[in-house]
């Protein structure tokens, strides 16, 4: 635990100075601005047709997490820092030489990057979540049913396309050397499967009791998943 | 005598590259050149010892123990000095020092500034404004401040003039005074194995060839050359690259002692460099054959 800790503290250290960082915080910024429009405007949705104008922003929502929760949050946080580009063509980084050549055993290693992704992702969708919940809140002064149906599906997209999708391209980079291939498979599926989803399956879904149930075992699931795979196959590769 | 790194029947398959059975053994207190033409699997070997590279088959064990068993404590001990640079280009010096330092017990910091002194490193500079050189001081700066008993260096020299090479030689030849440190040192610049190293072995096409102290090398081999009415009179197993020309032929001779007291003045036996074996011994010096 505490190599881990160090290898987490290297970690972000590494991110932190990977060049990466003013792009980061820029993407962070327009996002979480993103996040609370998208609640400020969905007021004037809940006091005209109810359920209906719910479900054309549930599509707004899938809209705006397919291309931005993906692109503005987690390819920015999460596989540009783990790329390097040389030669004209984008690798896998290199970084994975340094800490593998210290004293850390590649399962802590490992550990520490999903450590990092998941505990990062998750505050950065309840963030995201917050502010959507921020917006609502300051123009109709509380959340109601609707609203918090309308957090809900943020959360629930967010936690897809962030969470989940940033776990398993973690996954991806670990495990396999040449990774652009299978983290483009992850982010093709996590938008197909958005996409295909009619936004009133996805009101359905955010309305039922068992939301939060399914939503945390969701989370639960890919994580350990992508733990366990990207650990795994890390172990056995060639660095 | 501690054995440092033994390598037992170790073998490393890719798509266009085999390192094929391999086996060596350092013992503590010594330095040894791992010599080869580029390709020839050096730096195979060396990942391998660093557990960057996994082994299909064989045994590797450093300070006795196995290197993916017991992968961190092992790591403890070992200073690494890789032929690119493998630290963040965006950090300064100092910066890098203390991430590193987190990870050795025994990390030395008032070490790790007198190199940095030593070499004329600012340690308030970013690593990208180091030039090649610099950069390669830097992570032998690194890889001695934390009293490493072994250090690996693949190529440290490679891309540096003259002048910085010499002194990175002399600094190896410094630390390795005390008897108590032990160097794996690859290069394909023979010269530089010539000044520090105590055992050299030659890998080709990712097999070892040769793997013997330098001192003893030196006073078996020998380059022969004779007149072509001789070379079927010589065992053959004494011989190795053979290249006839109009004039005579010339060989790696591996019984040098021998060859002279059986042919006397009939043969010419010259002293070889590093540099002579690794060519014989690649076999390339045959193309030239009539």
């Amino acid at each position: 635990m505490h190599a881990m800790s160090k290898a987490m503290k290297f970690n972000l250290a590494m991110i932190t100075y990977s060049g990466y960082l003013p792009f980061l915080i820029v993407m962070l910024i327009i996002y979480s601005l993103l996040s609370y429009a998208m609640g400020f405007n969905t007021h004037f949705t809940r006091h005209e047709t109810g359920i209906g104008e719910l479900i054309d922003r549930i599509e707004d929502m899938r809209e705006l997490a397919y291309s931005g929760s993906l692109i503005f949050i987690t390819v920015v946080f999460y596989i540009l820092p783990l790329t390097r580009v040389r030669n004209g063509r984008f690798e896998n980084a290199s970084a994975a030489v340094l800490p593998l050549s210290l004293p850390v055993s590649r399962r802590e290693y490992a550990h520490s990057r999903f450590l990092y992704t998941g505990i990062s992702s998750l505050l950065l969708v309840i963030l995201f979540t917050g502010l959507i919940a921020t917006g609502i809140w300051c123009r109709s002064g509380s959340l109601g049913a609707e609203g918090r149906i309308a957090v809900r599906t943020w959360f629930a997209l967010n936690a897809l396309m962030i969470n989940a999708v940033g776990m398993l391209s973690v996954a991806a980079c670990l495990g396999a050397k040449i990774f652009l291939i299978p983290v483009s498979a992850i982010f093709i599926a996590a938008s197909a499967f958005i996409w295909l989803i009619p936004p009133e399956c996805i009101y359905q879904f955010t309305a039922s009791p068992f939301f939060w149930p399914v939503i945390a075992a969701f989370i639960i699931l890919t994580d350990m998943v992508s733990v366990l795979f990207g650990t795994s196959l890390f172990r056995k590769r060639d660095i | 005598m501690e054995t440092v790194v033994e390598l037992r029947n170790v073998t490393k398959d890719f798509k266009n590259f085999r390192l094929e059975d391999v086996s060596l053994a350092l013992e503590r207190g010594y330095t040894m050149g791992l010599v080869g033409a580029n390709g020839a699997g050096k730096t195979t070997i060396i990942k391998l010892i660093m557990n960057l590279l996994r082994k299909d088959s064989g045994t590797i064990k450093v300070f006795g123990m196995d290197n993916q068993a017991f992968e961190k404590e092992i790591k403890q001990r070992i200073g690494f000095v890789y032929d690119e640079n493998i630290y963040p280009d965006n950090l300064r010096l100092c910066r890098i020092g203390s991430l590193i330092s987190n990870f050795y017990k025994d990390w030395d910091q008032e070490r790790f500034e007198k190199y940095l002194n030593r070499f004329d490193l600012d340690p308030k500079i970013k690593l990208s404004k180091l030039s090649r050189g610099m950069k390669m001081k830097f992570s032998i700066a690194v890889a001695l401040s934390h009293n490493a008993e072994l250090i690996i260096m693949d190529e440290p020299t490679s891309g540096l003039d003259p002048v910085f090479r010499r002194e990175i030689l002399d600094l190896l030849h410094n630390i390795m005074e005390d008897g108590e440190r032990t160097i794996i040192f690859s290069s394909h610049i023979t010269s530089d194995l010539d000044r520090i190293a105590d055992v050299i072995t030659l890998v080709d096409n990712g097999k070892i060839v040769l793997s013997m102290s330098y001192d003893e090398m030196m006073r078996k081999y020998r380059v022969l050359k004779g007149p072509k009415v001789l070379i079927d009179k010589i065992d053959p197993s004494w011989l190795q690259g053979v290249r006839i020309n109009r004039f005579g032929f010339d060989a790696l001779c591996l019984e040098g002692e021998k060859a002279a007291r059986e042919f006397g003045n009939t043969v010419v036996l010259e002293k070889p460099s590093i540099e002579d074996i690794m060519v014989y011994y690649s076999g390339k010096v045959g193309a030239c054959n009539e």
